[in-house]
């Protein structure tokens, strides 16, 4: 029995240690107002080893009563208060602790995982999936994105049309001049772009209207995001037999949630095109892109004279004579309730310099031949400047942007043309100046309506001069006022949404011209034409009516927009008025199958009597370097064309593809009086009805595999054009049959090499005429080897081979090649531009009764070294 | 004109408020941590797999753990059905993840759930939490910026040293780690087999709770077990291809019997690759009662 006691007693004692020794309870409180926090993770240690832990209940307490050895102290933990530790005293089975609020500074967390997510409306490409380390700025990125193009112009585009909007971080600082940034900004800056698709940026208009329109979001590395971001480079070489060549950049950008800030200062005489990053490539209120001449910043001072200058769909460092700078300033801040106030101050100054050389046989109707050869001898200089304030406010009730600024340019052209046996020395001297405002205004009025207003003014003053061979001399000075306004509601019933719009459009245009020191031929020919100084107003009243249905993704609209403008002249010879009336009817119809597969017909008819510019004509002497003509009769124009498109796009699978046909026909009648001047003499009224059609079908298909290791693009086009005229007293019709096809690939099969190969070939044939077709072949290839992480080559080549009936050409290869090593954020990088040294490039057209080539000077081999940075 | 060329100057000349999107965190917002998840899934290969997206998502004393890859890939796939030109010919961001587990965690009343995959079993079970009971050691590290402890526990079945930070106090961590006095941003199994390691914290820009339950759900070959270390022995045997049904359609558990052609039967013993965050001998250990 003694045994057992003793037993039993050794084994409760051998027990005691892992027993309860008492327990421990207690409340965890806020320090601040006493008042029990629950759920707070309160831990028992004794020594360096928990013994017991647990949550606190609702009232804030906690309570342990198993554990192997006493607890001396306590610790707890809770997200939003500090840590808090708390002794233990001996012989005390109760402890209060009292914890201390404590934010921690967390940022947002990034998202790494797959290179394209889409969600919703949003795909979301991570740029650290597509960027390779030889990349320099963004459009090196966007470029490869599976659904994403960028035209040669910088535009971004997607599902075949422009984007609407482009942000970084949120902002839209640069109001569509974003080439600032897609060709300045260092890759390795973004986490990841974000494509918007049917974006409607006005939020008053969510829900009622949508946009077949994306837009483009970057969002940068959480240690990018507000910070000083600095990019810059700075080379120099040499251009065999003429000069130093030398190009610099120095790009400051801040992008932050609330503020942004951009400068950019940018020069070159290598060639390369710098002047078009200062343009807008599509805002908002306005369809399509601003299409510009080349070297045209703005489209309003192109003023009384249309210079011509050439722009190949070869890289520019081959054939581009230039020196360029441009300054770029914004700045834009947003306050909290999401109003932005925007500035903008860009400037550019260029001389751009072309030689061209060309030749057209002409066939006549009788079998006689003439041969003329052109050459010409352009410099072009430039000084832009550009000032402008914005202000937008986006809420959900209501729009409001408004935009103001100021813009001037000089320009000096000057030209050598020399025509057959002739020549011509040209001085075009080109001041500008223009004030406009754009405001943008739309309330919400109800969950289904909305009220639209939109104002345009601006008032251009160019006042040019031209003088020829340094005796004519024609003065042009154009003032121009001019206010369009509109109103609009939008109305939703049903599945039916009634789009109301009412314009109203008022101008006054002043000219003044003046011609000095004329041939006495075109003295005597222009007697009758007094007209020197003409003014005109101009008010139109415009409606447009259009309604959209949209049921089960298909969508229907028609539009029947109606115009009545009101001209009135006054010249020296008494006052002239006249009502235009116009209708363009269009119908819509598209139909979304599948998310990824959409299929759509568009229809428009358009009957005008062309616009109150061709009435102002009247009278009015233009001039060019061999002809002085005057339009006699208004022309009439009238133009229908239907279309069927179906595309498939898929971003996730990586593939797209599209087929669409239509036709397409406009005819014109006018009539015009013209005396040229050397060569064709020609005069008295002549008339002109011309009529065309086109008939075309085309097909594209596009495919990625894996993360841009394999690209095939192949597409093909074929068409008949057909053209009908009544010319110089002849008939003249003929038809034409093209095609074309073309190919590329773009092969990435490991880190250390990337080739891309594109081939076009194109055909056209005139129908029934027993003539050899026209043919084209140009390969374009580039390939890239990193045999080293930090070290590249590369290579490039274009070449063009074109025959015609009777002749060929083979124009030298353009070749380039260049090495760039890596270290930290420096690059060193050396190229050559232009290695067999091509002197000219050589292309040939055929027209139904000449054939002619045209030839242009090309840069020649040129070396260029440099250091590029980005922090 | 010069007054507004120095205004516009000096606006841009004013340094930009340098933007940060740090944010305060209080006891409502949540928070999550990415883990770089490294494991042997094969005892056969050499060095680990790796997961860079595990994340924890945080919420009072709630928490998910789970690859965000593959919720990527989810969310995609929920939006966009698998075109077949995918199905064919996956491109990258489609051949996922290897790690398919989620865990639903309640720390309050100790409970949680876990989903997984595998071939084409999916499954779903529910489990208890176990109180680890953590040895501070000596050592510290700095990980995320976050200056860490070192401790030490024997817990499911593994001997797990974490490193957790005081700086942010909750009690959670990867997987189902957890009951430090901080977050845990490290943890590895004494054998090196399993390496959790935080590669940043913060906050999320969007919850993904309802969305990551829809798609665990929302699967129609989904099963349910009610005890978690039955499901894990199923999964291991799918993972291990030992395909839960051909068992089920008569196949026996254990070796192979392969017939030679002389007749005589040969027991093949299969290879066992694929190693459990849970190693077998805990449930044979803590008998059949979870």
């Amino acid at each position: 029995m003694r045994l057992i006691v003793t037993t039993l007693l050794l084994s409760v004692l051998s027990l005691m240690p892992l027993m309860a020794q008492g327990s421990i309870s207690g409340t965890v409180v806020d320090a601040e107002d006493g008042k029990p926090i629950a759920g707070v993770y309160v831990c028992a240690f004794s020594g360096d080893l928990m013994v017991a832990a647990g949550f606190t209940d609702d009232n804030g307490r906690f309570s342990f009563s198993r554990y192997q050895k006493r607890p001396d102290r306590l610790s707890a933990s809770f997200l939003g208060y500090a840590l808090t530790e708390a002794a233990i005293p001996a012989g005390e089975s109760t402890v209060s602790v009292s914890m201390r609020k404590q934010n921690i500074q967390l940022d947002e967390v990034s998202v790494t995982a797959a290179p394209i997510v889409k969600e919703n409306d949003t795909t979301t490409y991570y740029v650290e999936a597509f960027r390779r380390d030889e990349d320099l700025t963004l459009k090196d990125v966007l470029v490869k994105l599976p659904g994403v193009e960028v035209n040669s112009k910088g535009t971004i585009i997607h599902r075949g049309k422009p984007i609407n909007k482009f942000y970084v971080e949120g902002m839209d600082m640069l109001s569509g001049r974003y080439s600032l940034v897609t060709e300045n900004l260092d890759p390795s800056k973004i986490a990841k772009i974000e494509l918007i698709e049917n974006h409607q940026p006005v939020r008053a208009l969510k829900g009622l209207t949508s946009s077949d329109r994306s837009a483009v979001n970057i969002v940068l590395k959480a240690d990018s995001k507000g910070a000083w971001l600095f990019s810059g480079d700075a080379a120099g070489g040499y251009m065999e037999d003429t000069s130093a060549i030398a190009e610099g950049r120095l790009w400051i950008a801040n992008f932050g949630k609330s503020r942004q800030s951009m400068m950019m200062l940018k020069g070159n005489n290598t060639g390369k095109t710098i002047t078009d990053e200062l343009q807008r490539h599509s805002y908002l209120g306005r369809k399509g892109i601003i299409f510009n001449l080349p070297g045209t910043l703005d489209i309003d001072f192109d003023g009384a004279f249309r210079l011509f200058r050439t722009r190949q769909n070869f890289p520019d460092e081959y054939y581009f004579d230039n020196a360029s700078a441009v300054l770029s300033l914004n700045h834009a801040v947003v306050n909290r309730r999401g109003t932005q106030l925007r500035f903008g101050l860009q400037g550019a100054a260029e001389r751009w310099e072309e030689n061209g050389i060309s030749s057209q046989s002409y066939v006549f109707e009788d079998g006689s031949t003439m041969e003329i050869a052109d050459t010409d001898d352009i410099t072009d200089d430039k000084l832009y400047l550009d000032a402008g304030m914005e202000i937008e406010s986006n809420t959900d009730r209501a729009y409001i942007h408004n935009a103001t600024a100021v813009s001037g340019q000089l320009r000096r052209h000057t030209s050598m043309i020399s025509t057959g046996n002739s020549g011509h020395d040209q001085l075009y001297r080109l001041p500008s100046l223009k004030v406009s405002n754009q405001l943008t205004s739309t309330v919400r009025s109800g969950p289904r309506t909305a009220l639209s207003i939109f104002s345009d003014t601006r008032a251009t003053v160019n006042n040019h001069r031209f003088t020829l061979d340094g005796s004519t001399t024609q003065e042009a000075e154009y003032t121009d006022l001019r206010t369009f306004n509109t109103v609009s509601s939008i109305i939703m019933a049903g599945r039916t949404r009634i789009e109301a719009k009412g314009g109203i459009e008022l101008g006054y245009y002043r000219r003044f011209t003046g011609l000095t020191g004329i041939p006495a031929w075109m003295e005597e020919a222009l007697a009758d034409s007094s007209t020197n100084r003409l003014q005109m107003f101009s008010g139109a009243l415009s409606a447009d009516l259009s309604a959209r249905w949209n049921w089960s993704g298909i969508g229907l609209r028609i539009g029947l927009p109606l115009l009545l403008e009101y001209v009135k002249v006054w010249n020296g010879s008494g006052v002239t008025d006249r009502l235009f009336p116009g209708l363009r009817p269009d119908l819509s119809l598209s139909w979304v199958i599948f998310p990824d597969l959409k299929a759509s017909l568009y229809g428009s008819y358009s009957i005008d009597d062309n616009s109150s510019a061709d009435m102002f004509m009247r009278g009015y002497i233009l001039t060019s370097y061999r002809n002085a003509s005057r339009t006699g009769i208004v022309p009439r124009s009238k133009r229908y064309n239907v279309s069927l498109s179906l595309d498939y796009s898929s971003i996730l699978s990586r593939f797209s593809a599209s087929v669409s046909g239509g036709y397409d026909n406009g005819s014109s009648t006018s009539a015009s009086s013209g005396m040229y001047y050397d060569d064709l003499t020609l005069s008295g009224m002549v008339d002109r009805l011309s009529v065309s059609g086109s008939l075309y079908g085309m097909a594209n298909v596009k495919k990625w595999f894996g993360v841009n290791k394999v690209v095939l693009d192949a597409g093909a086009e074929y068409r008949i054009d057909s053209h009908s005229m009544f010319l110089q007293g002849y008939d003249s019709e003929y038809r034409t049959e093209s095609w074309t096809a073309d190919a590329s690939v773009e092969l990435r099969p490991a880190g250390w090499l990337e080739v891309t190969a594109a081939f076009r070939y194109s055909r056209s044939k005139f129908l029934g005429e027993d003539r050899d077709p026209v043919q084209s072949y140009l390969t374009q290839g580039s390939i890239v080897l990193t045999p080293f992480k930090s070290f590249s080559v590369s290579g490039s080549v274009y070449h063009l081979y074109q025959q015609i009936p009777g002749s060929s050409v083979t124009n030298t290869p353009l070749l380039k090649a260049g090495a760039e090593y890596r270290f930290k954020k420096f690059r060193i990088f050396f190229e050559c531009t232009n290695i067999l040294n091509a002197t000219e490039f050589r292309r040939e057209s055929l027209s139904d009764y000449y054939t002619s080539y045209t030839s242009f000077r090309m840069r020649p081999r040129s070396y260029l070294a440099g250091l590029r940075m980005s922090f | 004109m010069k007054t507004a060329i120095i205004i516009i100057t000096l606006l841009l000349l004013i340094p930009g408020q340098a933007y940060s999107q740090a944010r305060n965190i209080s006891g409502d917002n949540g928070l999550r941590i990415k883990y770089k998840y490294y494991f042997k899934e094969d005892s056969t290969i050499r060095g680990h797999y790796v997961d860079s997206s595990m994340c924890l998502d945080i919420n009072g004393n709630k928490a998910i753990f789970y690859s965000e890859k593959q919720f990527l890939i989810d969310s995609t796939l929920d939006i966009a059905p698998l075109p077949i030109t995918v199905a064919v010919n996956p491109p990258e961001e489609f051949r996922g993840t290897k790690e398919y587990s989620r865990y639903f965690i309640d720390y309050n009343s100790l409970k949680y759930v876990k989903y997984d995959r595998a071939l084409m079993t999916v499954a779903k079970g529910h489990g208890t939490l176990e109180q680890p009971l953590w040895k501070v050691l000596d050592g510290t590290d700095t990980i995320c910026g976050y200056q860490c402890s070192m401790a030490e526990a024997r817990y499911l079945g593994r001997t797990w040293r974490i490193w957790y930070t005081s700086s942010i106090p909750v009690s959670a961590g990867p997987w189902l780690l957890w009951g430090a006095p901080g977050l845990i941003l490290r943890a590895k199994d004494s054998r090196g087999l399993f390496v959790f390691h935080a590669i940043e914290a913060g906050i999320p820009a969007s919850d993904r709770t309802d969305d990551l339950t829809r798609f665990s759900e929302n699967s129609y070959n989904l099963r349910t077990y009610r005890s978690i270390q039955k499901m894990e022995e199923v999964m291991t045997l799918v993972k291990r291809s030992y395909d839960e049904d051909m068992r089920l359609n008569g196949h026996p558990r254990g070796p192979l019997r392969a017939t030679n052609q002389d007749g005589s039967v040969e027991m093949i013993e299969l290879e066992m690759k694929y190693i459990p965050l849970i190693p077998e001998n805990y449930w044979e250990k803590k008998g059949r009662k979870h």
